[in-house]
């Protein structure tokens, strides 16, 4: 079998190695999580948040463990791993906590006129086991807001973490503080290969982060066995700055929402589009304030932007920046590696870049951007949708008007208005992408609702009475259903009368037998 | 744009540069900052107020909160070596064991250090003082000794060649003559033939370690820059290290971050004579005590005189009667007391970031202080001086101390291999390090402390070098 070395992504240090799962190891995982699939249906969403409380205790006792543990395996700077790894699970643990048991309780609806005397409701229900693969770039992040929204709806899980950051043993330490959840969920380490057999076994429904590539190769092969899939895949996120911002506020947004985490989140900003008046100032602005940008890893909580996690990563930073260059872009800041023996690209900002140009058309996953300028409102639509992605966006102006009129036009998922990357911020809101960044919504009810499957029920009376509907069939039927749907459907006055009066014919009509 | 080096050194004076050769020498890339402009020998200010403002920090005006020490620190590549009189003595056994009891660091030994102190003295021109030397003041000195029976020595001075007939006094602004042994004209010199590359007017104001690197952050003539190193050490004096690792937000990991202030605080004393003395002619200072009796009792008499403004500063009336005391500067000799701190004070920062030094004096360094001013007071008079004027200000010119070496984090914030306790791409080897105050020009142990601390360095880190650029590696995209 072979054998994975986990990197120090800084140091490039072995820290430890995983190996492939087994097929049959993969089976004997799947049968478990099946029979304990068996066990979690009996609980209520009351006992389950019950017990994820325990595991979220269990983080936030271990806080700093885990941002060490993701420092290590990622290389990003401290402040992003405290912030997005920890009090982004936090805080995404506290709302699925609060607000499970409402969102999946039995949720009665109204019955029609026509079905008098019965009642409707819809149970949501537990899929399975769920497969969740997830991506290097938060890797705790993603692992826990999958895993609690997938145990508070019941289901038991298969997860399998990147192989680059894999975080050996950190989410079965955490799954410890409740023995019942810990049961249902097993991380199963390996590559690409792995994630093929665990696919092979039928999981109840599959989640996937990260590239559209593979989010394509997941999809087909599920195709095959009909699993619904729900794909979060790349983007290519852009921030349209309207002329009337506070340029100096809208600069250090820019910069966070282009450089956090280095650029290696796929909402993070990758095209930048400024109005004409502001364009100069904004871009020296720009400049000015990325020159105090700090990179390093390792560090106590003080440096800005960390390293890149995977060294193919890094690759493609690196080609497309070049490529950019050789074709006629400008990089105005930027625009190679610090050092290359160490995995810190520099802040880049890029000038007249065009579409043909795989810096504009593909995501580029790290810290760099591309900006342009444009003059009306319209303009700036139809060329920022000009992509395959539509993740997320921002609109930045004094006018909430024109900004919502924008958020409204852009084919993208989400859109945050005079912030960045915030909507992922509320885990009340549903996160996903359109186009090519994917389908599927995870966070907020309607990502709880996604790991469910509703299962609608209705409630008659136990009596003698036999449906109008039901056998047999009969001239005199024929006419009164006729009778029945003119005054049901039809115009006119009288029309609920004649509603009553055919209604109770048909009825009594109905319980006589053929002959 | 991307600028990595080995070594980013922070700081030119003593420690700095020593530092910077060895690195620079054994291959390294170095970078040294330095908050200060670059003079040469011929564009050093002409004057002594200029000199105070071009080459020192805050214009020679650092005090304690209190303002009852004055601090003069060095601000111009070259660091303190500029503005110093470049006596450059050894410590003794009584300054080594003091140290050697308080950390228990087996090095701190006359006999552990000796190769070191060879080492930079073979690269250094020194002279010791002659009879020849001698202005008035220090024949005064001499004879005052002579007749009261105390022990003295001649000094022992960095410079290559003085020539005749000048004053050296304007040395302390800066030597017309590349004379003195500045670090300029010394290892700084012989470290840019090595590569060393030197950026001045850079002002460090943060330091970020990390795993492999240490980012290193400050402002340029009005503009942000950044700078990064493989490894990074800290040159910039006792207050200016222990600022910038305040500022850094070290203190948390480094509890002992700022402890151990220790200055030399000094006290100078004017007699009055009848007859011209011309302090500030010639040789400025060319002997010193070298009476068992003092050491014990925690004090040093200095043969010594500073430039009209310092004198004028030392008297604090206005007026007539101040014109009347400048008046008579030519008459004027000069001892003065350096006391050995008994008292360890504290360098802090407050909330915008600013210094803030605690150093105050108790009772046993009064008692030493006491001492002195005694013998100071025996001397004048038997040499017959018609007005005895103490200072009432103390001046601290050897600043020590605030990140102390020793084995253990708690109290200390180097450890022996001159690593940053917890930080281990960080260095320190400049006077910070000095756990208590040696009562002895500390100039010369810092740079034998800092070739030290290269060794260490050398051993610790390697040196690499070598930047090729690298191919992608064209791996694909897996999950
Ligand atoms: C007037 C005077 C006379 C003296 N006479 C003698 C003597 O005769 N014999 C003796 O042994 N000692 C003498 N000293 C003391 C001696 O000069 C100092 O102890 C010595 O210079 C300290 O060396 P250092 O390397 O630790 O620091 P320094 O020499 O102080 O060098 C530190 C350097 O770092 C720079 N720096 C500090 N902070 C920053 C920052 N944030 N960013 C960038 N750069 C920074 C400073 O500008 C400075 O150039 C004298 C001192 C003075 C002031």
């Amino acid at each position: 079998m072979n054998a994975i070395a986990v990197k120090n992504s800084v140091t490039l240090d072995t820290l430890y190695e995983i190996n492939e799962t087994s097929e049959e190891q993969v089976k004997a995982i799947y049968d478990r999580a099946r029979e304990e699939f068996k066990n979690l249906k009996k609980t209520t969403t009351k006992e389950r948040v019950a017990e994820l409380k325990k595991v979220r205790d269990e983080i936030f006792e271990n806080r700093e463990i885990i941002v060490e543990k993701v420092v290590q395996e990622t290389g990003k700077s401290r402040t992003d791993a405290v912030v997005s790894e920890v009090m982004g699970v936090l805080d995404y643990a506290d709302w699925i906590i609060s607000n499970t048991p409402k969102i999946l309780a039995d949720k009665k609806v109204s019955t029609p006129i026509s079905l008098m005397g019965k009642k409707s409701k819809i149970f949501h229900e537990a899929l399975g086991p769920v497969l969740i693969i997830a991506p290097w770039n938060y890797p705790f992040n993603i692992a826990m807001v999958g895993i609690f929204t997938a145990l508070a709806a019941g289901n038991t899980v298969v997860f399998k973490p990147s192989e680059v950051t894999p975080l050996k043993g950190l989410i079965e330490a955490m799954m410890k503080a409740s023995p019942l959840l810990q049961r249902c969920v097993t991380v199963v380490y390996g590559s690409g290969s792995t994630a093929q057999k665990l696919i092979d076994q039928r999981p109840a429904k599959i989640f996937f982060t990260g590239s559209a590539r593979t989010g394509k190769k997941i999809l087909s092969q599920a195709a095959n066995y009909l699993i619904p899939v729900e794909l979060e895949l790349g983007g290519k996120d852009q921030m349209v700055v309207f002329d009337d911002v506070n340029i100096a506020r809208t600069v250090a947004g820019c910069l966070w929402g282009a450089m956090t985490n280095a650029g290696q989140s796929c909402t993070s900003v990758e095209r930048v589009y400024v109005q004409q008046g502001i364009y100069q100032a904004f871009v020296s602005k720009l400049k000015e304030e990325t020159a105090k940008l700090v990179l390093n890893a390792g560090d106590e909580g003080d440096a800005d932007i960390g390293g890149i996690t995977a060294s193919f990563q890094l690759d493609i930073i690196r080609k497309q920046v070049d490529e950019a260059k050789e074709s006629g872009a400008d990089i105005i800041v930027g625009g190679e590696l610090l050092s290359d023996d160490m995995p810190f690209y520099m802040p880049t900002i890029i000038e007249h870049a065009s579409t043909d140009m795989t810096v504009v058309s593909d995501e580029t996953f790290g810290p760099v951007i591309t900006i342009s300028p444009f003059n009306g409102e319209q303009e700036v639509i139809d060329v920022s949708n000009n992509t395959e992605f539509g993740l997320s966006a921002s609109v930045w102006s004094k006018d909430l008007k024109r900004a919502e009129r924008v958020a409204r036009a852009l084919e993208v998922g989400a859109v945050s208005i005079n912030n960045v990357m915030l909507t992922e911020g509320n885990p009340a809101l549903p996160f996903g992408g359109t186009k090519q960044s994917g389908f599927g919504r995870i966070k907020g009810a309607e990502g709880l609702l996604g790991m469910t499957q509703s299962k609608a029920i209705l409630v008659d009376k136990q009596s003698a009475k036999i449906e109008a509907n039901w056998y047999p069939y009969t001239r005199a039927k024929y006419k009164l259903f006729g009778q029945f749907i003119e005054a049901l459907f039809g115009k006119g006055l009288q029309k609920w009368i004649k509603f009553a009066i055919s209604g109770i014919k048909l009825e009594s009509e109905s319980q006589k037998p053929r002959g | 744009m991307a600028d990595i080096y080995d070594f980013v050194i922070i700081g030119s004076g003593p420690s700095g540069a020593v530092l910077a050769y060895n690195l620079s020498k054994a291959g390294a890339r170095c970078l040294m900052l330095e908050a200060g402009k670059e003079f040469t020998s011929s564009t050093f200010p002409a004057n002594e107020l200029s000199a105070n403002t071009s080459l020192m920090w805050n214009g020679g005006m650092d005090t304690t909160t209190d303002a009852s020490v004055l601090f003069l620190r060095g601000k111009t590549l070259g660091g303190g070596s500029i503005i110093n009189q470049c006596l450059l003595d050894r410590f003794d056994d009584n300054a080594f064991d003091d140290w050697r009891g308080r950390t228990g660091v087996d090095f701190f030994s006359t006999k552990a250090m000796s190769q070191y102190y060879d080492e930079v003295e073979s690269k250094l021109s020194l002279h010791t003082m002659e009879k020849t030397d001698w202005n008035r003041n220090a024949e005064l000195y001499v004879e005052g000794f002579e007749k009261c029976g105390m022990d003295w020595a001649p000094l022992r001075r960095g410079q290559s060649n003085c020539g005749e007939g000048n004053d050296c006094i304007v040395c302390l602004g800066g030597c017309p003559r590349e004379s003195k042994q500045s670090t300029l004209v010394t290892y700084i010199k012989m470290a840019r033939e090595h590569g060393l590359k030197v950026e001045t007017e850079f002002n460090v104001s943060q330091i970020v370690h990390g795993t492999n690197l240490v980012s290193v952050f400050g402002e340029q003539r009005g503009s942000t820059r950044q700078v990064y190193g493989r490894r990074c050490i800290v040159a910039g004096g006792a207050l200016g290290t222990t600022h910038m690792l305040l500022k850094s937000g070290f203190k948390d990991k480094l509890p002992a971050l700022g402890n151990n202030f220790n200055c030399h605080p000094q006290f100078m004393n004017i007699a009055l004579f009848d007859e011209i003395v011309d302090s500030h002619k010639g040789a400025f200072q060319s002997v010193k005590s070298q009476d068992p009796r003092f050491r014990e009792q925690g004090f040093k008499l200095e043969n010594v005189f500073a430039g009209p403004i310092a004198i004028a500063l030392l008297n604090p009336g206005f007026g007539l009667d101040h014109q009347r005391f400048m008046q008579k500067y030519r008459n004027m000799a000069c001892i003065e007391v350096a006391v050995r701190d008994a008292t360890a004070g504290k360098i802090d920062i407050d909330r915008t970031g600013r210094l803030k030094i605690k150093k105050t004096m108790a009772d046993a360094d009064w008692q030493r202080a006491n001492a002195g001013l005694q013998v100071v007071e025996e001397l004048f008079t038997t040499l017959g001086a018609r007005e005895i004027m103490k200072s009432p200000i103390k001046i601290g010119l050897h600043l020590m101390g605030g990140c102390t070496l020793g084995k253990e984090g708690g109290s200390s914030v180097v450890n022996e291999a001159f690593q940053v306790h917890d930080h281990p791409n960080l260095f320190i080897a400049d006077s910070s390090i000095f756990p208590s105050a040696p009562g002895i020009n500390p100039a010369l142990s810092i740079m034998a402390l800092a070739q030290k601390a290269s060794e260490h360095i050398l051993d610790e880190c390697g040196v690499k070098s070598e930047r090729t650029k690298q191919p992608y590696s064209g791996v694909e995209v897996q999950i």
